[in-house]
Order: C-alpha cells, then sequence, then structure tokens
C-alpha cells in the first residue's frame, strides 16, 4: 500500500469512492459533493489531498482544506474535510496512515489546529477513530441547505 | 427595529452578543470564535455581515461567507455561519428579517444555493431553516484538535 498526492487523472476513481461511501453525505438533496467541486478540491493550492493505493486501485484518501495558511491568525484552522477508505479495506491502518500523512503536511504549512465534522449517522468509527488522534468532541449540529 | 451592513464600529458588541449565545459554540474546548477572525469578517468583502438595531442596541445579527467565490463548482453555494438573536428580541421576527435580507444581499452577488449547520439542539433554528425552506440534512458533531 502507498500514500502519494492525488493528480486530476485520479479523479474518476476518487468521486467514485467518494459517492460510493454514504458516510460522506450532508445533505438531504446531493447524495455527494459536485463534481466540479470536488475536481477543484484535487487542485486546490491551499488544500492537501492524498490517496491510498493498492495493486493499481485507490481504497483511500484524505482531503483537508488549509486556507487559514497564509491568513495573519494566531491560530491557523485547517478543515478536515473527507477522510475515507473504501469498506473492502477497512480495519487495516488505511484511515491512519493517510491521516497522519495528512497532518505532517499541515503542520508544514503552519497549521495550528485541524477541525472536522463526524458523522453521527454511522456507527461511530470515526469519531473514535478522530478521538484516537487527539480530538476533543465538541457540539452537534445539523446540516440544512436550499436552493436558491 | 433596522438593520444594516455591520462596520468595525460595531465589533465589541457584536462580539459580546456572539459570546453569550451558547448556542454558537462548535468547540469544547473554545468558547467562540477567536476575536481576530470575528474583526475580520467584519470587513471581508467576501462576506455579508448584517445586524439589527433596536433603541441604539443589537438585537441580532447575521453573517454569511460567499464560499463560492474561491471554488469552482456546479453551484454557487453561500455558508450562513452566523445567525443569532438575543435572547430579548426573539420571537418578534428579527431573525427573519435578517435572513431575508442576507439571501438578497447572497442572490445579488451571485449565489444559487445556501447552507448552514444548526445546532442539534436548537430546536429553534431547525424550525426555522425548515420554515425558509432548507431540508434537514445528516447529523455531525464538531472535532477539534491541537498540532
Amino acid at each position: 500500500m502507498k500514500i502519494r498526492k492525488a493528480t486530476i487523472n485520479d479523479f474518476e476513481e476518487l468521486y467514485s469512492l467518494g459517492k460510493k461511501t454514504p458516510e460522506l453525505r450532508v445533505s438531504a438533496s446531493e447524495d455527494f459533493m459536485d463534481a466540479d467541486e470536488f475536481k477543484w478540491s484535487i487542485k486546490n493550492p491551499d488544500g492537501i489531498f492524498l490517496l491510498a493505493e493498492d495493486k493499481g486501485k485507490v481504497i483511500g484518501f484524505v482531503y483537508a482544506n488549509a486556507k487559514d495558511k497564509d491568513r495573519a491568525f494566531e491560530n491557523k484552522y485547517a478543515c478536515l474535510v473527507y477522510l475515507t477508505v473504501s469498506s473492502d479495506c477497512r480495519r487495516k491502518g488505511v484511515g491512519k496512515k493517510l491521516y497522519l500523512k495528512c497532518e505532517k503536511q499541515l503542520k508544514k504549512l503552519g497549521i495550528t489546529n485541524i477541525y472536522g465534522w463526524a458523522t453521527l449517522e454511522s456507527k461511530g468509527e470515526i469519531l473514535k477513530f478522530m478521538e484516537k488522534q487527539g480530538y476533543s468532541e465538541g457540539h452537534k449540529y445539523v446540516w440544512v441547505d436550499k436552493e436558491l | 427595529m433596522r438593520i444594516r451592513k455591520a462596520t468595525i464600529a460595531d465589533f465589541d458588541e457584536l462580539y459580546e452578543l456572539g459570546k453569550n449565545t451558547p448556542e454558537l459554540i462548535c468547540s469544547a474546548d473554545e468558547e467562540f470564535m477567536e476575536a481576530v477572525t470575528f474583526k475580520g469578517f467584519i470587513t471581508d468583502k467576501n462576506c455579508v455581515f448584517l445586524l439589527a438595531e433596536s433603541k441604539g442596541k443589537i438585537a441580532g445579527f447575521i453573517l454569511a461567507h460567499t464560499e463560492w467565490v474561491n471554488i469552482i463548482a456546479k453551484d454557487k453555494y453561500a455558508y450562513i455561519c452566523f445567525l443569532v438573536v438575543a435572547p430579548e428580541f426573539r420571537k418578534q421576527g428579527v431573525a427573519t428579517k435578517l435572513y431575508s435580507d442576507c439571501i438578497k444581499k447572497l442572490k445579488s452577488m451571485g449565489a444559487t444555493a445556501v447552507y448552514s449547520w444548526a445546532n442539534a439542539k436548537g430546536k429553534e433554528i431547525i424550525r426555522f431553516y425548515k420554515k425558509q425552506g432548507f431540508a434537514e440534512g445528516q447529523k455531525y458533531v464538531w472535532m477539534d484538535r491541537q498540532l
């Protein structure tokens, strides 16, 4: 298994994995981030987008947006947007490897704090994982959206 | 009651109201958004920051980010970061006024969709958004850590 930077050539495989992961769903009206925004995220100059691959197949990815990195804030927050491992490759440390590499790169950019929204709709696996990585659990929120 | 654009001169009063509103707190470790960040949003041209004032007092405020500006996406999503009304001014339509003026402004800037995170304990805010036509999505918990 290898962790590497995602490129736009990986888009199809990454996007298909994202769409197949129900834990990443936030909205009642859309099943996943739209394709253009996902493509933009892979290329986001302020982002870290890594993937895990095994035998030529993408088995997981992590995406963090570090848009505070150039701001004059004392605490520079990055948002952990996605951390996903294909359901048949879980419980093998893939998520942890992806996460730790991402965290290391965020630190290098000068990020001091990370936050993320952990889904409460799954069995709490992501919550347990993040607690193990030193996160504290905050308050619960519900996503709401509408078209204008 | 009057709705107007927030300015830097309103900072102290706005920030105080934010700090005194427990529904706005996400993190277990931190009380409210850092002052410098909050201040930055008042002057950020990619934000809509409006306040409601009544008899010289701030009754509530709304802050929305025009997130689509920096992203390439099919929908132009705006994000409502804060919508707050001081307890003594609730149930008087202040939030509705703030919200509708904010949406008007966002639309004129090009927004095609809007989203927010509503405190899961805040039954009133969820009811409010539903009344405005929002669809309720999934429930999440805020997690954060220092590096």
